[in-house]
């Protein structure tokens, strides 16, 4: 009987861990969905109304949720602070601080970091045009995501459940 | 407040050693920054050299330009494109900064300014009650003359105009409060931010901020029916083509306009046609040779002076004048 709930257990853990795992996959789709979505919101805002970047983050804070709204009103805090500090640095240090648990992968991370080097300085037209890009790029990691979801997803159910059964088959 | 609005726009060092020198920011005019070059200030008048903490001239880098840069666009140049074509941009309490660079040419025209290397921070001072003397001349009947401010630069007269808008809007001994509605083209009359009035434009106060003027004026007639229209600085063939459209939608007029004196406005192409046909009627000349904001003379439509800050003479240079009335200050 304790053969039996040993090996309920290693399967049930095992399914879980696989199951831990497709979701993860799902999450970073969902993550980069809402970035995607924050992106369009601080194009429009800047394109509308030509605000100035604390404006536009402020702005788009309203329409987000955390952990994206705190990052956007962290850095409209350190803007307001005027610390000697550029841009760039501003946007990567509050990333690196807000958007630390983000469900994405690294890559990612490195390329929305990105974005704050080509934001601030350069005339409208050109601000556009750099958040254009990223968007492209994201669109293009949703695009290549949702392709092998389903097939990454079921892979990772199976290997769970398969792992489990393989693992309680060696014990016992 | 003041003073920290207007550290707030420098690079960090700098910042300080203006904290320690500069006590009185009431009186503080102008901060000129240019690259490699010591830092100016202008206080009550006269120019001072900014020294650093071993008492030698402050030298401004070029890092310390590109931070002022940031702070005073917010670290948004693109949102200032408009701005930066002209060579200056407003701030929060409606400090001019003026640049001087590269121009960026398009077509003959300026499109931008690059390689900026001269930074100039000009200080709006709010003065309420520096008009208080001059509406027995600007009313009658509890009604406002249609007035035109001349002046040369930096002489007074957006902050003469602030205080005459404040105080139609908000009504005083000669004038019931009046529905006032401003262009502020250059957000300098009300030094707007995110849409705030910074200065006191009374409570019947309309403000339309970063508005082409006659395009602005057209704009507020049809939205906001005002009873008073206050522009500053106007010039262009649109500009008074729009203020003879207010005129004749029952507006009254308050403009300020660039001049030395009523007869080199009269010179001017299109609004000495405006003068000509005795539009304005009435025409306050700031001296530009005294103090700031030191009224010269004030006139009617016919160049009667209503009054002279020099005496009995006809010395404010506009010609035509029938007599005088020399009228001392209340």
């Amino acid at each position: 009987m304790w053969k039996a709930i040993g090996a309920f257990l290693i399967l049930f853990s095992a399914s879980m861990e696989g199951t831990r795992h497709a979701h993860k996959i799902r999450e970073e789709y969902e993550e980069l969905q809402k970035i995607r979505y924050l992106i369009s919101l601080l194009k429009s805002e800047i394109c509308y109304a030509r605000s100035s970047l604390e404006e536009v983050f402020a702005s788009v804070a309203e329409k987000c949720e955390d952990p994206y709204r705190n990052w956007l009103l962290m850095m409209r805090n350190e803007m307001r602070c005027k610390k000697e500090k550029r841009f760039v640095k501003i946007w990567q240090e509050s990333a690196d601080v807000c958007l630390v648990g983000l469900m994405i992968s690294r890559k990612e991370k490195e390329n929305l970091k990105e974005v704050g080097a080509r934001l601030g300085n350069l005339d409208l037209k050109m601000q556009i045009r750099s958040l254009e890009l990223y968007e492209e790029k994201v669109e293009e990691s949703l695009r290549q995501i949702q392709k092998q979801m389903y097939t990454k997803m079921r892979l990772y159910y199976l290997m769970g459940i398969m792992g489990g059964i393989l693992t309680v088959v060696l014990l016992i | 407040m003041k003073e920290e609005c207007i550290l707030s726009l420098l690079p960090g060092k700098l910042r300080i050693q203006m904290q320690k020198i500069v006590k009185d920011y009431e009186k503080l005019q102008e901060i000129k920054v240019r690259i490699e070059k010591p830092v100016f200030y202008f206080q009550d008048g006269r120019e001072y050299m900014l020294k650093d903490e071993w008492g030698r001239p402050y030298i401004a880098t070029k890092e310390e330009v590109r931070e002022l840069l940031e702070y005073v666009s917010h670290y948004s140049l693109y949102a200032y494109e408009e701005e930066m074509r002209q060579g200056f941009l407003t701030v929060e309490g409606g400090h001019r900064i003026g640049f001087a660079g590269q121009a960026i040419l398009e077509g003959g025209h300026v499109k931008n300014l690059k390689y900026i290397s001269s930074v100039n921070i000009r200080i709006a001072h709010e003065v309420m009650g520096c008009a208080d003397w001059i509406f027995p001349y600007i009313t009658r009947n509890r009604s406002l003359f249609h007035t035109l401010i001349v002046s040369p630069p930096g002489q007074g007269k957006t902050t003469l105009l602030r205080d005459i808008v404040r105080q139609i809007s908000e009504g005083n001994t000669y004038i019931s409060g009046k529905t006032v509605g401003i262009v502020d083209e250059r957000s300098e009359i009300g030094g707007c931010y995110q849409g705030v009035a910074q200065n006191h434009v009374g409570m019947r106060t309309d403000i339309l901020d970063a508005c082409p003027k006659a395009e602005g004026m057209i704009m507020l007639i049809r939205s906001m029916t005002p009873e008073v229209v206050a522009v500053d600085e106007i010039g262009t063939a649109q500009d008074v083509h729009a203020i003879e459209y207010a005129m004749h939608c029952g507006c009254k007029m308050l403009a300020t306009v660039h001049g030395e004196s009523m007869q080199e406005v009269k010179r001017k192409p299109v609004l000495g046609t405006l003068i000509k046909q005795k539009r304005f009627e009435r025409y306050i000349v700031l001296s530009g040779e005294g103090k700031v904001g030191e009224v010269g003379g004030i006139y009617d439509d016919r160049g009667n002076t209503l009054y002279s800050f020099v005496g009995q003479s006809n010395t404010a240079g506009y010609t035509g004048m029938a007599g005088d009335e020399k009228c001392g200050k209340p």
